[in-house]
């Protein structure tokens, strides 16, 4: 088969947590490129719009927003089911969506607790909650793509001194919850893999590096940028092409893995 | 005993496992002992396991943890080694409702950065210890369905949505908190063991032989003298890392 065809994904329909900004934004208009029906769950129908009219007119793709809330079963229950029901069957499933837990500032041990729950019952619980019931749906059809997000948080520690200078950050490269939430993650897409083998589906992860953004910090990016091995921090294009392979039937063969997108920053 | 073996001593050192009636918490429990620490455990359910001192703890809950820190404080007076036990569901068949995640999540990733979270400023403040997280070869790689081919209740057991998760969570939290408590002289590692001797049924032990490479399960000396070593100061230069003590299972 050609293998622009393998990695083709006309006629098929993707649902996408958290495509509207940062890495998942990359993941949305790499799967329009390539001809996707694009699903998309978003925070509001409105705050979509944007994006879903860009798709229809620049990307000629059927595309919708659904209004998603992690933080609500009854929400997640709702998409799948709304999603299925619109679109028939789902081929692919990106899930990038997570909260930022709220509550006090605390570093590393003294992590506040709201932000420990947070991030457990949210990010973790409704996360496996919303893949499982995706899951559920994809097994009755024998075939799906998962592709989840990790992230380089997830498979190594925090180098200290890249925060150096910049002690704001410091809070957030430090949560425990998320190195738990991330590395449970990248466990459980082996065991998921495992488990959704014998119906045809697949899963994998990525796990991107820091992202390159207006909002980035010039000396944390100059400290971080040393680390890897290409020098610089990630861009939204940095994660098109691995969506797409994970998506497609270009990877027909590939299961279970974590595949970081970091420059190579894991690597040493 | 020459100076070196001295290193895997633990004579003098106090011991705290916490959630000792999960799979392992035995043999871990009895190797620290064997090796002379002095046994503390907290958890949930009194066990039959020996031991200087018993604190109720609730897995998950903040205040449970708090008093948890409070009552080794007090009653203990300092820890030596810190063995975190919880990360084990009960839970059965692939598919659960929402609450059923939630409540298993909190139970032991939630319950280990509380456990963690408290008792690691007791060691910071000691500026010693080690802390040792028990987790399973799933934590490393997917349980094989082939494994379980007849075997539909090890099955279930092994393959709850939640497992893999648990188990996984742990590595990385190895790393994440060596890193915090490396800067003041305390250790945190993870183990992943493989199933016990024993604990297994008789189709699922033979297939899993079948693909380790020492062709055997685990015994209580393997689970213990890994305990002992990552919790001694034979493993003094050894911080974040989660060994595994598989028999070669995820080797090949």
């Amino acid at each position: 088969m050609n293998t622009f065809d393998l990695l083709s994904m006309k006629g098929k329909n993707v649902l996408i947590t958290g495509g509207r900004m940062m890495y998942g934004l990359g993941a949305t208009l790499a799967l329009a490129d390539a001809g996707a029906n694009i699903y998309l769950a978003s925070h509001s129908e409105a705050s979509a719009k944007e994006l879903i009219d860009e798709l229809r007119e620049k990307k000629n793709v059927k595309a919708k927003a659904f209004a998603f809330d992690l933080d609500d079963v009854g929400s997640i229950e709702k998409l799948v089911r709304d999603v299925t029901e619109e679109s028939g069957q789902i081929h692919a499933f990106i899930h990038c969506s997570r909260i930022i837990p709220s509550g006090g500032v605390g570093i590393g041990w003294d992590q506040d607790f709201v932000q420990l729950e947070q991030s457990v019952r949210i990010n973790s619980a409704a996360s496996l909650y919303l893949i499982q019931l995706v899951g559920e749906h994809m097994k009755k059809h024998k075939c799906g793509a998962m592709v989840l997000f990790g992230s380089m948080m997830g498979l190594i520690a925090v180098e200290k001194h890249n925060y150096d200078g910049n002690p704001q950050m410091v809070p957030g490269a430090y949560s425990p919850a998320y190195a738990v939430d991330k590395s449970g993650l990248s466990a459980w897409v082996r065991h998921a893999a495992s488990y959704y083998g014998q119906y045809g589906i697949r899963v994998n992860a990525v796990c991107p590096g820091g992202l390159q953004s207006e909002r980035t910090n010039p000396v944390f990016a100059e400290q971080y940028s040393k680390h890897t091995l290409l020098g610089r921090l990630a861009n939204t294009d940095d994660i098109k092409g691995i969506i797409l392979l994970l998506s497609s039937d270009a990877s027909a063969y590939i299961t279970g893995l974590n595949i970081p997108v970091d420059g190579g920053y894991t690597c040493i | 005993m020459s100076s070196f073996m001295e290193k895997f001593s633990l004579c003098e050192k106090k011991a705290l496992v916490i959630s000792p009636e999960n799979p392992y918490g035995k043999e871990v429990t009895e190797g620290l002992r064997s090796a002379g620490a002095e046994i503390w455990l907290a958890g949930e359910n009194r066990t039959d396991i020996e031991c200087k001192g018993f604190f109720d703890y609730e897995r998950g809950n903040p205040e449970s943890a708090e008093k948890l820190e409070k009552n080794v404080r007090e009653v203990m007076g300092h820890v030596d080694v810190v063995v975190e036990n919880g990360m084990h569901t009960s839970e059965k068949k692939w598919e659960h409702p929402f609450e059923t995640i939630q409540r298993e999540l909190e139970k032991t990733h939630l319950g280990m950065m509380l456990t963690i979270g408290h008792l690691g400023h007791i060691l910071a403040e000691q500026k010693n210890g080690s802390i040792i997280l028990i987790t399973d070869y799933g934590a490393l790689v997917g349980y094989d369905v082939q494994n379980y081919i007849g075997e539909e209740k090890s099955f279930n057991t092994d393959f709850s949505v939640i497992n893999g998760f648990i188990k996984g969570g742990v590595v990385n939290y190895a790393r994440q908190a060596s890193n915090f408590l490396a800067e003041h002289g305390c250790r945190c590692n993870a183990i992943a063991y493989a199933p016990m001797h024993g604990s297994c049924d008789k189709e699922f032990e033979s297939a899993f032989i079948r693909h380790s490479q020492l062709k055997r399960l685990a015994y209580s000396d393997d689970v213990a003298s890994a305990v002992v070593f990552l919790a001694s100061d034979a493993s003094s230069y050894i911080t974040g890392i989660t060994l595994p003590v598989d028999g070669g299972y995820t080797a090949k």
